[in-house]
Protein backbone atom coordinates (compact mmCIF):
# COMPACT_ATOMS: atom_id res chain seq x y z
CA UNK A 1 0.00 0.00 0.00
CA UNK A 2 2.63 2.34 0.83
CA UNK A 3 4.77 1.61 -2.15
CA UNK A 4 1.83 1.64 -4.54
CA UNK A 5 1.44 4.98 -2.54
CA UNK A 6 4.95 6.20 -3.75
CA UNK A 7 5.09 4.99 -6.75
CA UNK A 8 2.16 6.95 -8.33
CA UNK A 9 2.97 9.74 -6.40
CA UNK A 10 6.35 10.64 -6.35
CA UNK A 11 7.86 14.22 -6.29
CA UNK A 12 10.96 16.01 -5.77
CA UNK A 13 11.10 15.36 -2.30
CA UNK A 14 11.96 11.44 -2.75
CA UNK A 15 15.61 10.76 -3.61
CA UNK A 16 17.95 8.44 -6.02
CA UNK A 17 18.62 5.87 -4.75
CA UNK A 18 22.29 5.62 -6.42
CA UNK A 19 23.48 8.22 -4.20
CA UNK A 20 24.31 5.86 -0.84
CA UNK A 21 26.20 7.89 0.94
CA UNK A 22 24.04 11.54 0.64
CA UNK A 23 21.39 8.78 2.22
CA UNK A 24 23.07 8.82 5.63
CA UNK A 25 21.85 11.67 7.15
CA UNK A 26 17.74 10.72 6.36
CA UNK A 27 16.34 9.77 9.79
CA UNK A 28 12.92 7.91 10.15
CA UNK A 29 11.38 7.91 12.78
CA UNK A 30 10.48 4.41 12.52
CA UNK A 31 8.52 4.15 16.34
CA UNK A 32 5.47 6.03 16.79
CA UNK A 33 6.09 9.66 17.35
CA UNK A 34 2.84 10.83 18.99
CA UNK A 35 4.44 14.36 20.08
CA UNK A 36 5.96 15.36 16.81
CA UNK A 37 5.89 12.88 14.24
CA UNK A 38 3.39 14.87 11.98
CA UNK A 39 3.65 13.52 8.76
CA UNK A 40 5.01 16.95 7.19
CA UNK A 41 6.97 17.18 4.47
CA UNK A 42 10.29 19.01 4.53
CA UNK A 43 9.53 20.88 1.55
CA UNK A 44 6.52 21.45 0.34
CA UNK A 45 3.05 21.58 2.36
CA UNK A 46 1.55 18.68 0.50
CA UNK A 47 1.43 15.31 1.31
CA UNK A 48 1.61 13.19 -2.13
CA UNK A 49 5.98 12.73 -2.01
CA UNK A 50 5.93 11.10 1.41
CA UNK A 51 6.07 7.51 1.03
CA UNK A 52 4.57 6.76 4.86
CA UNK A 53 1.18 5.18 4.64
CA UNK A 54 -1.82 8.04 5.32
CA UNK A 55 -4.34 7.23 7.65
CA UNK A 56 -4.58 3.90 8.64
CA UNK A 57 -7.25 1.91 6.31
CA UNK A 58 -7.95 -0.63 8.42
CA UNK A 59 -7.63 -0.70 12.03
CA UNK A 60 -3.85 -1.75 12.86
CA UNK A 61 -2.80 1.24 14.91
CA UNK A 62 -0.25 -0.74 16.82
CA UNK A 63 1.54 -1.70 13.53
CA UNK A 64 1.38 1.47 11.36
CA UNK A 65 4.64 0.90 9.28
CA UNK A 66 4.37 -2.96 8.11
CA UNK A 67 4.51 -1.85 4.60
CA UNK A 68 7.89 -0.69 4.90
CA UNK A 69 8.99 -3.89 6.12
CA UNK A 70 7.09 -5.95 4.05
CA UNK A 71 8.26 -5.17 0.73
CA UNK A 72 12.25 -4.03 1.99
CA UNK A 73 12.85 -6.51 4.17
CA UNK A 74 16.12 -6.55 6.36
CA UNK A 75 18.35 -7.56 3.87
CA UNK A 76 17.68 -5.92 0.86
CA UNK A 77 20.08 -2.95 1.45
CA UNK A 78 23.67 -3.21 1.80
CA UNK A 79 25.36 -3.07 5.68
CA UNK A 80 26.60 0.21 4.64
CA UNK A 81 23.75 1.69 4.36
CA UNK A 82 22.20 0.25 7.29
CA UNK A 83 24.83 0.81 9.71
CA UNK A 84 25.08 4.83 8.54
CA UNK A 85 21.61 5.47 9.31
CA UNK A 86 22.10 3.99 12.27
CA UNK A 87 25.14 5.56 13.54
CA UNK A 88 24.52 9.46 12.39
CA UNK A 89 21.70 11.22 14.49
CA UNK A 90 23.62 14.10 14.44
CA UNK A 91 23.79 14.54 10.26
CA UNK A 92 19.81 14.51 10.04
CA UNK A 93 19.86 18.40 10.31
CA UNK A 94 21.75 18.62 7.13
CA UNK A 95 19.82 19.18 3.60
CA UNK A 96 20.72 17.81 0.87
CA UNK A 97 21.57 19.89 -2.23
CA UNK A 98 20.41 18.59 -5.50
CA UNK A 99 16.69 17.69 -5.85
CA UNK A 100 16.05 15.10 -8.33
CA UNK A 101 12.79 14.58 -10.70
CA UNK A 102 13.25 11.29 -11.31
CA UNK A 103 10.84 8.70 -10.01
CA UNK A 104 12.65 7.24 -7.03
CA UNK A 105 11.92 3.56 -5.82
CA UNK A 106 10.59 2.76 -2.61
CA UNK A 107 14.08 2.76 -1.28
CA UNK A 108 14.58 6.31 -0.28
CA UNK A 109 14.12 7.34 3.31
CA UNK A 110 12.34 10.57 3.82
CA UNK A 111 12.53 12.36 6.95
CA UNK A 112 9.35 13.71 8.49
CA UNK A 113 10.53 15.49 11.05
CA UNK A 114 14.29 16.69 11.76
CA UNK A 115 15.69 15.58 14.80
CA UNK A 116 15.98 18.11 17.34
CA UNK A 117 20.05 17.93 19.19
CA UNK A 118 20.09 19.97 22.13
CA UNK A 119 22.94 20.80 24.23
CA UNK A 120 22.98 17.90 26.20
CA UNK A 121 23.35 15.31 23.26
CA UNK A 122 26.64 14.09 23.53
CA UNK A 123 26.85 13.51 26.99
CA UNK A 124 23.76 11.05 26.59
CA UNK A 125 24.77 8.29 28.31
CA UNK A 126 22.46 6.51 25.95
CA UNK A 127 23.47 8.11 22.62
CA UNK A 128 27.19 7.68 23.73
CA UNK A 129 26.54 3.59 24.23
CA UNK A 130 24.68 3.86 20.62
CA UNK A 131 27.60 5.31 19.18
CA UNK A 132 30.48 2.85 20.88
CA UNK A 133 28.33 -0.41 19.04
CA UNK A 134 30.66 -1.80 16.52
CA UNK A 135 29.70 -2.31 12.97
CA UNK A 136 28.14 -5.72 12.33
CA UNK A 137 26.54 -8.11 10.04
CA UNK A 138 23.74 -9.70 10.11
CA UNK A 139 23.53 -13.10 10.40
CA UNK A 140 22.10 -14.38 7.65
CA UNK A 141 23.22 -12.57 4.56
CA UNK A 142 20.03 -13.90 2.03
CA UNK A 143 16.51 -12.44 2.30
CA UNK A 144 13.46 -13.47 0.94
CA UNK A 145 13.44 -12.73 -1.86
CA UNK A 146 17.69 -13.11 -3.00
CA UNK A 147 19.26 -15.82 -1.97
CA UNK A 148 22.84 -14.92 -1.40
CA UNK A 149 25.78 -17.20 -1.65
CA UNK A 150 27.67 -15.33 1.12
CA UNK A 151 28.61 -18.89 3.12
CA UNK A 152 32.16 -18.96 1.94
CA UNK A 153 33.07 -15.88 2.35
CA UNK A 154 31.91 -16.79 6.11
CA UNK A 155 34.09 -19.48 6.18
CA UNK A 156 37.10 -18.30 4.47
CA UNK A 157 37.45 -16.23 7.55
CA UNK A 158 37.50 -19.24 9.62
CA UNK A 159 41.11 -20.92 9.36
CA UNK A 160 40.15 -25.04 9.40
CA UNK A 161 43.84 -25.57 9.95
CA UNK A 162 44.35 -25.00 13.65
CA UNK A 163 40.83 -26.62 14.39
CA UNK A 164 41.46 -29.43 12.42
CA UNK A 165 45.27 -29.63 14.25
CA UNK A 166 43.54 -29.39 17.82
CA UNK A 167 40.91 -31.72 17.12
CA UNK A 168 43.68 -34.45 15.64
CA UNK A 169 45.30 -33.76 18.93
CA UNK A 170 42.31 -34.44 21.39
CA UNK A 171 41.50 -37.18 18.99
CA UNK A 172 45.28 -38.81 19.74
CA UNK A 173 44.76 -38.29 23.27
CA UNK A 174 41.81 -39.84 23.97
CA UNK A 175 43.38 -42.90 22.42
CA UNK A 176 46.69 -42.73 24.31
CA UNK A 177 44.72 -42.60 27.62
CA UNK A 178 42.68 -45.17 26.23
CA UNK A 179 45.66 -47.64 25.70
CA UNK A 180 47.02 -47.23 28.75
CA UNK A 181 43.98 -47.43 30.37
CA UNK A 182 43.47 -50.51 28.31
CA UNK A 183 47.15 -52.01 28.84
CA UNK A 184 46.50 -50.78 32.51
CA UNK A 185 43.85 -53.33 32.96
CA UNK A 186 44.50 -56.74 30.89
CA UNK A 187 47.87 -56.37 33.47
CA UNK A 188 45.56 -56.59 36.86
CA UNK A 189 43.93 -58.91 34.80
CA UNK A 190 47.11 -61.39 34.03
CA UNK A 191 47.70 -60.91 37.62
CA UNK A 192 44.58 -61.90 38.98
CA UNK A 193 44.63 -64.83 37.59
CA UNK A 194 48.15 -65.41 38.42
CA UNK A 195 46.93 -65.01 41.74
CA UNK A 196 44.27 -67.11 41.69
CA UNK A 197 46.63 -70.38 40.09
CA UNK A 198 48.62 -69.70 42.76
CA UNK A 199 46.36 -69.51 45.70
CA UNK A 200 44.95 -73.22 44.79
CA UNK A 201 48.17 -74.96 44.66
CA UNK A 202 48.75 -73.56 48.25
CA UNK A 203 45.88 -75.13 48.69
CA UNK A 204 46.31 -78.41 47.51
CA UNK A 205 49.76 -78.21 49.31
CA UNK A 206 48.19 -78.24 52.16
CA UNK A 207 45.96 -80.24 51.64
CA UNK A 208 48.24 -83.02 50.99
CA UNK A 209 50.06 -81.98 54.23
CA UNK A 210 47.59 -82.90 56.12
CA UNK A 211 46.09 -85.77 54.71
CA UNK A 212 50.04 -87.16 55.44
CA UNK A 213 49.63 -85.47 59.15
CA UNK A 214 46.31 -87.45 59.08
CA UNK A 215 47.94 -91.04 58.50
CA UNK A 216 50.90 -90.15 60.75
CA UNK A 217 48.21 -88.88 63.72
CA UNK A 218 46.67 -92.36 63.12
CA UNK A 219 49.66 -94.20 63.77
CA UNK A 220 50.77 -92.30 66.66
CA UNK A 221 47.43 -92.50 68.76
CA UNK A 222 48.68 -96.31 68.69
CA UNK A 223 51.56 -95.08 71.24
CA UNK A 224 49.05 -93.61 73.26
CA UNK A 225 47.02 -96.89 73.41
CA UNK A 226 50.31 -98.81 74.18
CA UNK A 227 51.50 -96.40 77.26
CA UNK A 228 48.21 -96.92 78.55
CA UNK A 229 48.68 -100.71 78.23
CA UNK A 230 51.76 -100.61 79.25
CA UNK A 231 50.36 -98.89 82.34
CA UNK A 232 47.85 -101.47 82.90
CA UNK A 233 50.39 -103.84 83.12
CA UNK A 234 52.68 -102.10 85.19
CA UNK A 235 50.22 -101.87 87.62
CA UNK A 236 49.18 -105.70 87.12
CA UNK A 237 52.42 -106.50 87.80
CA UNK A 238 53.11 -104.26 91.13
CA UNK A 239 49.79 -105.76 92.51
CA UNK A 240 50.78 -109.52 91.75
CA UNK A 241 54.06 -108.79 93.10
CA UNK A 242 52.06 -107.96 95.98
CA UNK A 243 50.10 -110.48 96.35
CA UNK A 244 52.68 -112.99 95.77
CA UNK A 245 54.61 -111.85 98.83
CA UNK A 246 51.48 -112.27 100.94
CA UNK A 247 50.94 -115.08 99.72
CA UNK A 248 54.51 -115.97 100.47
CA UNK A 249 54.40 -114.94 104.58
CA UNK A 250 51.17 -116.49 105.10
CA UNK A 251 52.70 -119.72 104.52
CA UNK A 252 54.94 -121.20 107.16
CA UNK A 253 58.80 -121.05 107.38
CA UNK A 254 59.70 -124.06 105.43
CA UNK A 255 57.49 -123.72 102.50
CA UNK A 256 58.14 -120.35 101.94
CA UNK A 257 59.76 -119.71 98.37
CA UNK A 258 62.59 -117.38 98.10
CA UNK A 259 61.72 -113.73 97.94
CA UNK A 260 60.70 -112.95 94.27
CA UNK A 261 63.12 -111.51 92.44
CA UNK A 262 62.58 -109.56 89.01
CA UNK A 263 65.66 -110.95 86.81
CA UNK A 264 66.43 -109.60 83.62
CA UNK A 265 67.57 -111.54 80.93
CA UNK B 1 1.64 -9.30 0.69
CA UNK B 2 0.91 -5.76 1.15
CA UNK B 3 -2.08 -6.12 3.01
CA UNK B 4 -1.11 -4.47 6.16
CA UNK B 5 -3.26 -6.53 8.54
CA UNK B 6 -2.20 -7.53 11.91
CA UNK B 7 -2.16 -10.99 11.16
CA UNK B 8 0.06 -11.00 8.21
CA UNK B 9 2.31 -8.64 10.10
CA UNK B 10 2.75 -11.18 12.56
CA UNK B 11 3.44 -13.78 10.27
CA UNK B 12 5.55 -11.31 8.72
CA UNK B 13 9.26 -12.83 9.99
CA UNK B 14 8.31 -16.06 9.55
CA UNK B 15 9.86 -16.82 6.70
CA UNK B 16 13.02 -15.00 8.12
CA UNK B 17 13.23 -16.75 11.36
CA UNK B 18 12.35 -20.25 9.21
CA UNK B 19 15.62 -19.85 8.02
CA UNK B 20 17.68 -18.43 10.61
CA UNK B 21 16.86 -21.57 12.27
CA UNK B 22 17.53 -23.79 9.41
CA UNK B 23 21.20 -22.33 9.63
CA UNK B 24 21.36 -22.53 12.82
CA UNK B 25 20.47 -26.50 13.17
CA UNK B 26 22.67 -27.21 10.12
CA UNK B 27 25.55 -25.33 12.01
CA UNK B 28 24.69 -27.51 15.22
CA UNK B 29 24.70 -30.52 13.09
CA UNK B 30 28.39 -29.47 11.89
CA UNK B 31 29.58 -29.27 15.40
CA UNK B 32 27.93 -32.38 16.02
CA UNK B 33 29.77 -34.46 13.38
CA UNK B 34 33.19 -33.02 14.02
CA UNK B 35 32.51 -34.03 17.84
CA UNK B 36 31.08 -37.78 16.97
CA UNK B 37 34.05 -38.11 13.93
CA UNK B 38 36.78 -37.46 17.11
CA UNK B 39 34.82 -39.30 19.37
CA UNK B 40 34.37 -42.69 17.21
CA UNK B 41 38.07 -41.72 15.65
CA UNK B 42 39.62 -42.07 18.54
CA UNK B 43 38.22 -45.84 19.31
CA UNK B 44 38.57 -44.64 23.36
CA UNK B 45 34.43 -46.30 23.81
CA UNK B 46 35.55 -49.45 22.21
CA UNK B 47 38.90 -50.15 23.75
CA UNK B 48 37.58 -48.89 27.33
CA UNK B 49 34.53 -51.49 26.53
CA UNK B 50 36.77 -54.04 25.60
CA UNK B 51 39.07 -53.51 29.15
CA UNK B 52 36.24 -53.31 31.24
CA UNK B 53 34.51 -56.67 29.73
CA UNK B 54 37.90 -58.34 30.71
CA UNK B 55 38.06 -57.14 33.70
CA UNK B 56 34.19 -58.21 34.10
CA UNK B 57 34.73 -61.89 33.53
CA UNK B 58 37.36 -61.86 36.38
CA UNK B 59 34.84 -62.23 38.76
CA UNK B 60 34.38 -65.83 38.18
CA UNK B 61 37.95 -65.81 38.86
CA UNK B 62 38.27 -63.49 41.87
CA UNK B 63 34.91 -66.10 43.77
CA UNK B 64 37.43 -69.27 43.26
CA UNK B 65 40.43 -67.44 44.84
CA UNK B 66 38.08 -66.60 47.46
CA UNK B 67 36.79 -69.90 48.16
CA UNK B 68 40.42 -71.41 48.04
CA UNK B 69 41.35 -69.18 50.67
CA UNK B 70 38.86 -69.88 52.81
CA UNK B 71 39.50 -73.52 52.50
CA UNK B 72 42.93 -72.83 53.19
CA UNK B 73 42.27 -71.23 56.34
CA UNK B 74 40.36 -74.11 57.65
CA UNK B 75 43.34 -76.41 56.57
CA UNK B 76 45.19 -73.98 58.78
CA UNK B 77 43.62 -74.46 61.43
CA UNK B 78 43.34 -78.27 60.91
CA UNK B 79 47.27 -78.50 60.52
CA UNK B 80 47.38 -76.61 63.77
CA UNK B 81 45.55 -78.75 65.79
CA UNK B 82 47.06 -82.10 64.01
CA UNK B 83 50.59 -80.54 65.35
CA UNK B 84 49.82 -80.05 68.75
CA UNK B 85 48.33 -83.55 69.01
CA UNK B 86 51.92 -84.95 67.48
CA UNK B 87 53.18 -82.73 69.92
CA UNK B 88 51.57 -84.39 72.95
CA UNK B 89 52.10 -87.98 71.59
CA UNK B 90 55.90 -87.67 71.21
CA UNK B 91 55.90 -86.58 75.14
CA UNK B 92 54.14 -89.20 75.44
CA UNK B 93 56.32 -91.91 73.72
CA UNK B 94 59.25 -90.41 76.30
CA UNK B 95 57.21 -91.23 79.28
CA UNK B 96 56.08 -94.85 77.82
CA UNK B 97 60.27 -95.10 77.08
CA UNK B 98 60.61 -94.33 81.02
CA UNK B 99 57.82 -96.78 82.10
CA UNK B 100 59.42 -99.44 80.32
CA UNK B 101 62.80 -99.16 81.72
CA UNK B 102 61.11 -98.62 85.32
CA UNK B 103 59.25 -101.76 84.30
CA UNK B 104 62.28 -103.90 82.95
CA UNK B 105 63.94 -103.46 86.43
Amino acid sequence: MGSEQSASQSRPVSFEESNPRQLNFRRQHTIANPGGGNAEPPYDGERPGSTSPGPSVCSDIDLPYISYTVNRPIGADSPKLTNKQQSKPKSSQRKLQSKNVKKTPAHNIVVVKPALSGPNTDRDPDILRLQAIPMFLPIMRATLNLPAARDPEVLERLDPVPMQRMCSRYQNHMYTCANLVATEQNILTQKIREIDLDVAKMVAVASDRLKNFSKHQDKLKKVQELSHQLNKCHILLNHTLESMELLNNYLDIEDRLEPFVWTTG
Amino acid sequence: MTSASSTSARSLFADSKMRLAERVQVNVNYVASLVRQIVRGSKSNEILMHSARNFALQEHTIENTEANLKKLQTLCNNLGQQQDHLIRTCQQIEEVKEQVQAMQR
